[in-house]
């Protein structure tokens, strides 16, 4: 089931945490495979499953040539 | 779904479903509640396995009752907080027989740890605040129902007895870093954290 759809462009993208400083970095390795994991944040306008719009701070982990994983939503913003 | 005014608030929940988030969440484990005013009927937010609180389907989890209202705070002890309790017991022989070299790689693992628990104690610090601030606010309130503050008294405790379970440990483990660093030469760990 997903939780929600990303429908616009992800906005004030940052990194708030990278390498060893990720607390979760040797389940993320475990899970998706060795890279330069960093924490991101950003924002953008989400669809939820009963069809509301809400602009939401998602977080998520990426590493080059792995991509986005455990997209999830930190608070709304509306 | 769950319905609205069956979704916990605030306490304690059981996760029930993990789907697309295997790693944040471990089934038939129990989570804390974050109260969250801006969430959707069908939200939830707690705190997951990567020790911050996000925003879930409320369907994932189920309430605490059929455990009984008895999971007190012990038994949502951190990851984090169990590491600092198992470092300390595992290297406070160090303290009379190491040597420098392990003394100071025992310094830095162990200060990496601090600054991890630290963040939860600021956390869990921010959460008793804010408890005994909707305690209060409920108590001034006349209309508030007394099993709702009932309800609220039991997590204000409970806020309570993490931080100051969390807040003890993280003086343990600046004790300990503290002793291991008097034994260090002048200049300390050479690596920097």
């Amino acid at each position: 089931m997903a939780q929600f759809t990303i429908i616009s462009e992800i906005t004030n993208r940052e990194v708030i945490a990278s390498g060893r400083g990720i607390r979760d970095l040797d389940r993320l390795r475990a899970a998706y495979g060795e890279g330069n994991w960093r924490k991101c944040k950003g924002e953008a306008t989400i669809e939820l499953p009963s069809g509301k719009l809400r602009r939401a701070e998602l977080h998520w982990y990426e590493a080059h040539g792995i991509g986005r994983r455990l997209m999830k939503r930190k608070k709304y913003l509306d | 779904m769950e319905p609205a005014q069956q979704r916990r608030t605030s306490g304690f929940v059981v996760c029930v479903d993990n789907e697309g988030h295997e790693l944040d969440l471990e089934l038939r484990k129990v989570y804390e509640v974050i109260p969250d005013e801006s969430l959707e009927p069908e939200d939830i937010r707690v705190i997951d396995e990567s020790g911050e609180d996000y925003i879930y389907p409320a369907q994932y989890f189920s309430t605490t009752e059929a455990m009984g209202e008895s999971a007190d705070a012990k038994s949502v002890q951190s990851d984090i907080e169990r590491q600092a309790r198992g470092f300390i017991e595992e290297h406070k022989s160090l303290l009379n027989e190491g040597s420098t070299t392990v003394l100071g790689r025992v310094f830095v693992q162990g200060t990496n740890i601090f600054t991890s628990l630290n963040a939860e104690v600021i956390e869990a610090s921010n959460h008793a605040v804010s408890t005994r601030n909707a305690l209060a606010d409920a108590i001034r309130n006349p209309t508030t129902p007394a099993s709702r503050l009932q309800e609220l008294e039991v997590e204000e405790a409970r806020a309570s007895d993490i931080y100051a379970r969390r807040a003890a440990t993280s003086q343990e483990l600046s004790d300990f870093l503290e002793r291991v660093r008097e034994l260090l030469p002048e200049g300390g760990a050479s690596e920097d954290y």
